[in-house]
């Protein structure tokens, strides 16, 4: 049993052909992003200790899954090298990325980037765009978008969110579709949305200038083209637009939101070229992501410090050709079956 | 309904003994066309609709519905401005059968932008606005799949007798004043098939049998009876079929693959769009057991001779062929899926030895030569003798009258056009939110499939089972459809057991659109997850997300589909007799109402659900232009 705690990076590679995640389609990122970490680490550590996998997709029913993984804690806790600082990299063996990449010309393609993170660390950021280029082996990135949740503003907005499931969980699933609908996001307060604003804006903004500077580094250096910024409200986006050096291209609200996106905001985007999108992802998307790791397998992803996801589309044809996740962790002992 | 050419109609005498002509010169052309383009490739996505409208009149003093037969008086008026200035127009008009319809589609093909979806409404609103501008008082345009009394007495302004003793249609019901007038095609084409077939074409649509209910319907099996069936409603004419408004979609492919691809994917979706989108339980003032025009229109157009129907041992003919040219496909088109096609292709042996000779492989060879087993029904006289190399008129002329539930659609000569798909089963809905709602639910699964690699594909007979299950009446709560359970198959999973049964099972069209926990994931749930991975602007998922919630309802029996919701205005209409009847001042209100609903002065919850207002716009963000300017310096 491993004793201490490992970091290591993951690089789910291509997702979106996974069996197992399209058996379970309209799944929400939490999922997607937890079961393709698990895919992930158990894929990894069946070939660590041999063990067959038939093309991608080992018979992984819950038993067996933990079983691996709990193989691959132990494989790398005993190695000699190994010790709690050491960066083992974690990837799938029969990943096609770098396949799908080559199937068409670069210049037909459009690489997205959405990086979560948490803490205003350029280290970190860093690190994160290394990992990202690494794994996807290209000279640029069309757009990466930045998403940054700080503690503080997490446990405040987990809250709200879960009030808001509970209030659809009775309709048919919880799809985006019922979800959007029945959402009640008042645009007719605008002061009581702007207060909260407001705030919000008063917590992230210093942490996202931080961050920003990197990113617009990458902009300077052309390998990143444009960047853009989630889950900032209208006044926010609007202090950001004008300190940046490179200005922000996208805003991405949630997708529940998008009917009733607040005037102000969809003002600012409309007459400052901004590319108002939306997302599907939860505010504290590495938290809760970890926190399935954990309880559901026991592969022992305890914490995530930051997570990228690349989705790579093909110009002009509507078609998302891949899309994966790389993530910083920390594995720690598996737990033991109850 | 297919190729336009202008010219001179040659006689049905002169048609038919060029026959072998045009087959001959249509599969060289063919072949021809396929050596220069095979290898087009890197085209980008690029899609429109077309929406067919019936011009109705209401007389509201004497509380009448009827169509008005004034196309040829608006269409002139509609293309003035295409005609001045072809490449900025936000709209095309074109003439259809009836003399009472128009079909229009946007001004240009939308392209690979999700943005685009957005803008599809929009443009539907345009074109009905634009088009309603220039009607006489009392006249209104709607997208109603087909006129409830279509073929009653009377049903026309001006008022037209039928002649059944003369003329190209010789209905007992449809007048051939109501073939559209202003373009030859139609009344040959209407001739020649009765011609050809040797008879009138004979449509019966089994009644619906409700207390009151008469049968016979009424007195067609004495006037008839080696057509008329006692128990059904008796249609005689093409009109009654191809004066049907349907909702089309044309779609752009990267490549001939991924355009094989697409025809194949989409194929076992045509029988659950039809069910989805059924809207045509009426005819000739009768209530039905059907609920979707396919197989009427299918019969209005069937110009197989008794021999070749099977009816008469073959003496004159080459084929014994078991569908219609107006029908569902008969095989799929990618070599990966021929082991699905498993049932009999009628086709030229002699024309498949041909295109194979030319390069052709099995598949595609086996498609052609099965469409080219039709005779021509239209020739014009200017546009007997061509140059093969560059002409593709014989083949076009075969190609575009095997009206089938998919084509597959070859670049046109010397043209920025690449290989395209086109979708047909869908029935026109009464507005231009559903019918936005359909093509883009439709075109969103495209990319859905592209993306994800699925694969909807199971053995082309389950798909015709499937085609006449859809019809049924309240099919699309009622019925079960074959289904594949696994659409995610990537290749080196696939396990090639086809014939395994357990690949597919029977599901409610709520299941397949919404997904069975542990059997299908469902494609609404399967376009989500797409959009999840997709750059979606706020505005554009606000209203693909109205879009898929009609979608999603009409799948559950939340609410209604345009039939049901026709079906149970009649029958619990105060004046309804119990007799399956649509009186004259039923169909009124009926259509009045309807009318109401596509204006938005009659609420209607039941057909549309509440709250489905979408942010549809004219025109895509400057920001998402730029983005793409942007991208095209690299």
């Amino acid at each position: 049993m491993l004793k201490s705690a490992s970091k290591v990076t993951i690089n789910t590679g291509n997702v979106l052909n996974l069996i197992d995640i399209k058996k379970k389609a309209g799944q929400n990122v939490t999922e997607e992003l937890s079961e393709s970490i698990k895919l992930t680490l158990s894929e990894w550590s069946s070939v660590q200790n041999g063990l067959p996998i038939q093309n991608g997709v080992p018979e992984n029913s819950p038993e067996t899954s933990q079983q691996h993984s709990d193989y691959m804690v132990v494989s790398t806790s005993t190695a000699p090298s190994a010790r709690t600082e050491t960066l083992v990299n974690i990837t799938r063996p029969h990943d096609d990325v770098h396949i799908k990449m080559a199937e068409e010309e670069r210049k037909n393609l459009k690489i997205g980037v959405k990086i979560f993170i948490n803490e205003h660390s350029t280290s970190a950021l860093t690190e994160c765009l290394q990992n990202v280029f690494t794994a996807l082996q290209t000279e640029y990135i069309d757009n990466v978008i930045l998403a940054y949740n700080p503690d503080n503003v997490n446990s405040r907005q987990a809250r709200n969110d879960d009030d808001n499931v509970k209030n659809t969980s009775h309709s048919t699933k919880a799809s985006p579709i019922s979800l959007g609908s029945n959402m009640n996001i008042s645009s007719t307060d605008g002061e009581a949305d702007n207060d909260a604003d407001a705030r919000k804006c008063e917590a992230i903004l210093p942490g996202i200038k931080v961050l920003w500077a990197v990113l617009e580094d990458y902009v300077k250096e052309g390998r990143v083209q444009q960047l853009g910024v989630a889950d900032v409200g209208g006044g926010c986006l609007r202090k950001l637009h004008a300190w940046a050096r490179v200005r922000p291209s996208i805003a991405q609200i949630n997708l529940a939101s998008c009917c009733v996106v607040p005037p102000s905001l969809h003002t600012f985007c409309r007459a400052n070229d901004v590319q108002l999108l939306t997302h599907a992802d939860p505010p504290d998307l590495l938290s809760q992501a970890a926190v399935k790791t954990l309880s559901e397998a026991g592969v022992g992803c305890n914490n995530l410090d930051w997570c990228a996801r690349y989705q790579v589309h093909i110009k002009c044809r509507g078609v998302l050709a891949l899309k994966g996740y790389v993530c910083k962790a920390t594995i720690a002992p598996k737990l033991e079956k109850k | 309904m297919g190729l336009l050419s202008e010219g001179n109609p040659l006689s049905w005498e002169e048609t038919k003994a060029l026959a072998e002509h045009v087959r001959q010169h249509g599969i060289e052309q063919f072949i021809n066309l396929y050596k220069k383009l095979e290898d087009r490739t890197g085209d980008v996505l690029k899609w429109g609709d077309e929406v067919e409208y019936i011009i109705v009149k209401f007389d509201d003093e004497k509380e009448r519905a009827t169509v008005s037969l004034r196309a040829k008086d608006l269409l002139p008026q509609l293309q003035e401005k295409e005609v001045a200035d072809p490449q900025n127009v936000k709209s095309l008009w074109r003439p259809e059968y009836g003399a009472y319809m128009i079909e229009g589609t946007p001004g240009k093909p939308y392209g690979g932008l999700l943005a685009h979806f957005n803008i599809v409404e929009a443009n539907m609103q345009y074109r009905r606005a634009e088009a309603t501008t220039i009607l006489h008082p009392g006249e209104v345009i709607m997208s109603i799949t087909n006129f409830p009394r279509l073929g009653c007495p009377n049903f026309t302004s001006p008022p037209n007798p039928p002649t059944p003793q003369d003329g190209v249609t010789r209905s007992l019901f449809f007048p051939d004043d109501v073939i559209f007038p202003g373009h030859p095609r139609f009344k040959t084409l209407t001739s020649n098939i009765r011609n050809r077939r040797g008879e009138k074409v004979a449509i019966n649509i089994p009644v619906f049998r409700d207390v009151h209910t008469k049968i016979p319907v009424d007195n067609s099996s004495e006037l008839e009876p080696n057509a008329a069936k006692p128990d059904c409603v008796y249609m005689d004419a093409m009109g009654f079929g191809m004066g049907c408004c349907c909702l089309q979609l044309t779609f752009q492919a990267c490549c001939i693959t991924e355009a094989r691809t697409l025809y194949d994917q989409l194929a076992p979706l045509c029988p659950i769009m039809l069910a989805l989108s059924a809207a045509s339980p009426i005819y000739r003032g009768f209530l039905t057991d059907v609920d979707c025009r396919w197989n009427v229109i299918s019969a209005s157009v069937d110009c197989r001779t008794r021999e070749e129907r099977g009816l008469e041992p073959l003496k004159n003919n080459k084929f014994r062929i078991n569908k219609s040219r107006y029908d569902s496909i008969d095989s799929y088109l990618s070599p990966e899926n021929e082991k699905y096609n498993d049932i009999n292709i009628v086709h030229d042996k002699e024309l498949y030895r041909r295109l194979r000779e030319g390069g052709i492989d099995h598949p595609l060879a086996l498609h052609v030569s099965h469409l080219f087993i039709r005779d021509t029904v239209s020739l014009f006289s200017e546009k007997v003798h061509q140059d093969d190399e560059n002409d593709t008129d014989h083949f076009e002329n075969i190609q575009s009258t095997n009206w089938q539930t998919m084509r597959f659609k070859p670049p046109p000569p010397n043209s920025p056009i690449g290989w395209r798909v086109e979708f047909r089963p869908c029935e026109a809905q009464l507005t231009d939110f559903e019918n936005a709602a359909y093509v883009c639910f439709v075109v969103l699964l495209t990319r859905v499939i592209l993306s994800y690699h699925l694969n909807f594909v199971m053995p082309i007979s389950k798909v015709d089972e499937n085609m006449q299950r859809a019809q049924r009446r309240n099919a699309c709560l009622e019925q079960k459809f074959w289904w594949r359970r696994d659409v995610g198959v990537p290749a080196d999973l696939a396990k090639q057991n086809t014939d395994s049964t357990d690949i597919y099972s029977e599901m409610t069209i709520n299941e397949i659109v919404n997904g069975k926990d542990g059997v299908f994931s469902g494609l609404i749930p399967l376009i989500e997850s797409y959009l999840s991975g997709m750059d979606v602007d706020a505005d554009t998922h606000c209203s693909v997300q109205q879009y898929l919630k009609l979608i999603q309802r009409r799948a559950s029996g939340e609410i209604s589909t345009m039939a049901s919701w026709m079906r149970n205005f009649v029958t619990t209409h105060p004046q309804y007799k119990k007799d399956s009847v649509v009186s004259e001042k039923i169909n009124y209100d009926l259509l009045k109402t309807a009318y109401g609903i596509q204006t938005g002065t009659i609420p209607a919850p039941k057909l549309l659900g509440g709250g489905n207002v979408s942010k549809t716009n004219e025109n895509i963000p400057k920001a998402f232009i730029t983005m793409m300017s942007i991208r095209d310096l690299n």
